[in-house]
């Protein structure tokens, strides 16, 4: 066998080979439309080969010439195969421009069969022979046929087609096709389409061998298929590790969710849709099948919590990008049921939300023990109110009867003056004056019961503790004097005003007398007093003291003595110094307990001044 | 000696009770003298002068109680009368038991004060004439 048959023959049955496998690649996986191309694309170079063999080894012009028909018809499928396989694997390329050569070359095979022996000649004349490798080949000579040219114009349009798909995907940054597949694709059409010519013009005297130079283009096109393979199926391994891997998380992730009874959901804010998981519908009162809109959502919201619930919605679509709140929901059977919510928004390119996700759990039971927690306490401050206010009451019957005798005597002396035959009006005049006064004056003290009793918040402002204590005093005199207990005030001159609530001021201030001449019944002494005493503590605070001439507090009980529920009285809460002391701390102060050299006890505490303004 | 009017001595620290009290004392034809505190009455009395104290039971300082028992260590004690807010057991016993002329609430009917300012006047006058027979 010679030495052209064996190269040829081997040329075409490797592309024969390579058509193979990438067909079964493509029947394997219908969408690897890359493959098949590639298949076709070898498979019309085989077919070219066998003819470029054949016209080598032809021994008739006629032959040669019949040969050469069909040659162009394996060419024509050729070309469009290539095109076709470029746009794919380049994912470039004009698509006019494919048109145009697809078009065009299957047009030619019109002139091809009509207009003379083949595209190449309108009749070959006669066979030349030439030495190649040493061996003895055919070439035909004849009457060329002006169709040609519009071959050969095709195949400039197919080289234009095919550097414009490189060069776009360079540009497009898949450069590794780019000049493996693109380049040597250009590369390869270029010189085996100048062969073809040289050839047809005479002016190099051999075979048609372009075959030879489509085999390269087939083998790089092959090994960068094959390539992309390999890869492909490195990557699908990889993808089964991570699918193991994804599974055991979300398995995980399951296992969380369904033990901390959480329940998922995802809002699109595009679709206007919500997706959740059966916990979160059972939470929800939904059922598993329901199709969710935001709004049915929002239904099921308690309407005091409806507004919070949108704004933080809206607050996390449009910027924190992440928001969480307590809320109340009513469920169809009227259940109320607390959710805590916590979500977090996606966002597409343009910065825009599309999703909101997050996870909702009940927190019914919780919120319920703390509601308790908080009624308890609220109870517990209260109780601890009303019992000083117990005692108090006494002090505040009195104080109201001042103004309420005064009224009664001034209109009874008013009465007398009437009877008068000639009244001094100018005196009527005073009395109804003073009347109107101490009518105020009761109001005042009904007031300010009423507030000892509310439970309000601080509203803290200067307060002259000068007065406050001559108030507090004024109210507890006649306890004190029942009890046989002297009060004492010593208020510093020019004290500044402390910042702070007056009526929980007096709260506190009562409660410390109070407690004072409750120690003065168990002690024995001969002096009962109790002194009250305000002065300045440094340039910025207030200091307030409350001393008794009682036996003191046992040492080891000076703190002690603060604790919710601490008591030496029999009927005592041990409430008053724990809420006096909170009160106190609320005021930025402090509350403290003390045994004085001189004996008794000592109860101190301080409170911050009003900031003036340090600028002259 | 020559007799005097009879005054009626009101001790209050509540200004305007002690107002409105005096003005009708003086509108029933009582000589009234107002003071604001224990001490400024024991200060300022005149020794002797006929009359009676009336004096709130709760002041700062000295008590009606107090002034009850520093008047009665004078040459010249005055019947004295208790004006309180409201009812108060063991105070009243105490000055009733101390020789108090009466123990009135601020919003006793009026004739009831009367009648005991009146009673009170009586008895200094007894007592004056009682202690004049002993000199």
């Amino acid at each position: 066998m010679s030495l052209i048959t064996i190269i040829w023959s081997m040329s075409a049955s490797a592309c024969l080979t390579l058509a193979e496998i990438n067909l079964v690649v493509w029947c394997r996986d219908r969408k690897a439309w890359a493959n098949l191309l590639f298949s076709l694309t070898a498979t019309f170079t085989a077919a070219w080969t066998f003819c470029e063999l054949w016209m080598m080894r032809a021994d008739t012009p006629r032959e040669f010439a019949y040969v050469l028909r069909w040659g162009h018809v394996a060419v024509c499928l050729l070309v469009v195969s290539l095109v076709v396989f470029t746009r794919l694997f380049l994912g470039a390329g004009r698509a006019w421009l494919a048109w145009l050569v697809c078009g065009l070359r299957a047009f030619l095979l019109f002139p091809n069969f009509l207009g003379g022996q083949n595209l190449n000649f309108r009749e070959v004349t006669r066979l030349g022979h030439m030495k190649l490798f040493g061996e003895s080949v055919t070439i035909g000579e004849g009457v060329p046929n002006p169709w040609i040219l519009l071959g050969q114009v095709s195949l400039v349009i197919l080289i234009i087609y095919l550097a414009d798909a490189t060069i776009t995907a360079w540009q497009r940054g898949n450069r590794h096709h780019a000049l493996t597949v693109g380049a040597s694709v250009v590369f390869f059409v270029l010189v085996a389409t100048g062969q073809s010519l040289l050839v047809f013009y005479g002016i190099i005297r051999v075979p048609y061998v372009g075959s030879v130079f489509f085999i390269g283009l087939i083998i790089v096109m092959g090994y960068e298929l094959g390539s992309e393979m390999l890869r492909a199926a490195r990557l699908d391994r990889k993808l089964q590790v991570s699918e193991a891997g994804l599974h055991e998380i979300e398995e995980r992730m399951r296992l969380a969710v369904e033990a901390a009874d959480f329940g998922i959901w995802a809002r699109d804010l595009v679709n206007d849709e919500v997706w959740a998981t059966d916990k979160w519908r059972a939470l929800f009162g939904f059922s598993e099948t329901e199709r969710l809109q935001y709004g049915h959502v929002m239904e099921r919201v308690h309407p005091g919590d409806r507004e919070a619930v949108s704004l933080i919605m809206k607050n996390t679509a449009e910027g924190h990008g992440s928001g969480a709140l307590e809320h109340r929901l009513i469920l169809p059977n009227n259940q109320v049921r607390w959710i805590s919510s916590l979500g977090r928004a996606e966002f597409d390119a343009s910065g825009r939300a599309i999703l909101i996700r997050g996870i909702s759990q009940d927190i019914t039971e919780r919120k319920r023990a703390e509601e308790e927690t908080q009624n308890l306490r609220r109870e517990i401050a209260h109780v601890g109110r009303i019992s000083m206010m117990g005692q108090l009451a006494s002090a505040l019957a009195h104080e109201i009867n001042q103004p309420l005798g005064a009224i009664l005597r001034n209109a009874e002396a008013a009465e007398l003056f009437l009877h008068n035959a000639s009244p001094d009006l100018d005196e009527i005049r005073a009395i109804l004056a003073d009347i109107r006064r101490d009518d105020q004056r009761a109001v005042d003290v009904i007031d300010r019961m009423r507030r000892l009793l509310k439970r309000q918040s601080l509203d803290k402002r200067p307060v002259d503790m000068g007065k406050l204590i001559g108030g507090v005093v004024g109210l507890l005199r006649s306890d004190a004097a029942a009890r046989q207990v002297k009060l004492q005030v010593a208020v510093a001159d020019d004290l500044p005003p402390a910042l702070g609530d007056p009526v929980h001021l007096q709260q506190v201030l009562m409660n410390l007398i109070v407690n004072g001449m409750d120690a003065l019944d168990d002690a024995n002494g001969e002096e009962r007093r109790i002194s009250v005493s305000a002065s300045a503590a440094g340039a910025k605070a207030v200091e307030v003291a409350v001393s008794d001439s009682g036996r003191g507090v046992p040492a080891d009980k000076l703190t002690d003595i603060f604790d919710p529920f601490f008591t030496t009285k029999p009927k005592g809460m041990g409430m008053g110094l724990c809420i006096s002391r909170t009160i106190i701390e609320a005021h930025h102060g402090r509350l403290w307990a003390e045994n004085p050299k001189e004996g008794g006890a000592a109860f101190r505490f301080t409170l911050p001044i009003e900031e003036k303004d340090a600028s002259p | 000696m020559s007799e005097t009017v009879p005054i009626v001595h009101v001790v209050d620290d509540d200004m305007s009770f002690l107002t409105a009290v005096s003005r009708l004392l003086k509108a029933k034809g009582f000589s009234v003298k107002t003071y604001s505190s224990a001490h400024d009455f024991l200060a300022q009395r005149e020794a002797d002068a006929p009359g009676c104290v009336l004096t709130d039971l709760w002041m700062p300082q000295m008590n009606g109680l107090d002034l009850q028992s520093a008047l009665a260590q004078t040459p010249h004690p005055l019947p004295i009368l208790f004006l309180t807010g409201h009812g108060d057991i063991p105070s009243r016993d105490r000055a009733m038991r101390d020789g108090a002329e009466d123990f009135l609430e601020k919003r006793d009917p009026k004739e009831k004060l009367f009648d005991a300012v009146t009673r009170a006047l009586a008895r200094d006058s007894r007592d004056r004439a009682a202690r004049a027979g002993r000199q």
